[in-house]
């Protein structure tokens, strides 16, 4: 069991890699399961959830350009929003990850941190984390 | 726990396509009488595969397609990582 828990997360600008580890660690902790698996969801569509370095501030620079210029906003675009780009970036990324529970923790890797990429912010953010014994 | 599998087929139209599977999916979730837990759709295929984005505008899904496949290959935006 476990079930569902959410929290929010003010994103402040456009473009943006927010750090959610703690909150997700927190969920886990709450939760009591000591093996098992945390799923995270992001329930929207021009935002994703990833996991990526921890370490280095400019890997989520990186990570930001990168998707820019794989996916540039002013793409000749049809969608009247004019936010195509954060959805493409959203699929791409995806809207949820599994971690696997070990011993109570977070079994991330050392330089692993989860992260809410937002593509069209500022936005507020509701995020689902979800804790299950596998 | 519960449940199992189930399948369902879909009949795409042109090469490239996204097609709403929602209902299908929640027909599935009603029939497993499962309140609260998680449902998992899987893509067996390799030239084919599931997302989540929105349902409301249409021009979403033809910009995703042509985001997706037509601007990285006209862009050749690819990297090499240099750590």
């Amino acid at each position: 069991m476990g079930g569902v828990m959410r929290f929010e997360i003010q994103t402040q600008r456009r473009e943006q890699m927010v750090e959610i580890t703690r909150e997700i660690a927190d969920v886990v902790a709450a939760s009591g399961i000591a093996e098992g698996r945390v799923l995270v969801f992001c329930p929207h569509t021009t935002a994703a959830v990833t996991l990526n370095e921890a370490a280095d501030p400019d890997v989520r620079t990186d990570i930001l350009e990168g998707l820019s210029r794989l996916v540039p906003e002013d793409g000749g675009w049809r969608h009247v929003e004019g936010n195509s780009d954060a959805h493409i970036k959203s699929s791409l990324i995806g809207a949820s990850i599994d971690i696997p529970i070990f011993g109570g923790r977070l079994a991330l890797g050392a330089w692993q941190g989860a992260y809410l990429c937002e593509f069209d912010g500022p936005r507020r953010r509701t995020l689902a984390v979800s804790v299950c014994r596998s | 726990m519960g449940g199992g599998v189930m399948r369902f087929e879909i009949q795409t139209q042109r090469r490239e396509q996204m097609v709403e599977i929602t209902r299908e999916i929640a027909d599935v979730v009603a029939a497993s009488g499962i309140a609260e837990g998680r449902v998992l759709v899987f893509c067996p295929h390799t030239t084919a595969a599931v997302t989540l984005n929105e349902a409301a505008d249409p021009d979403v899904r033809t910009d995703i397609l042509e985001g997706l496949f037509a601007e990285p290959a006209r862009t050749r935006a690819y990297f090499i990582t240099g750590e």
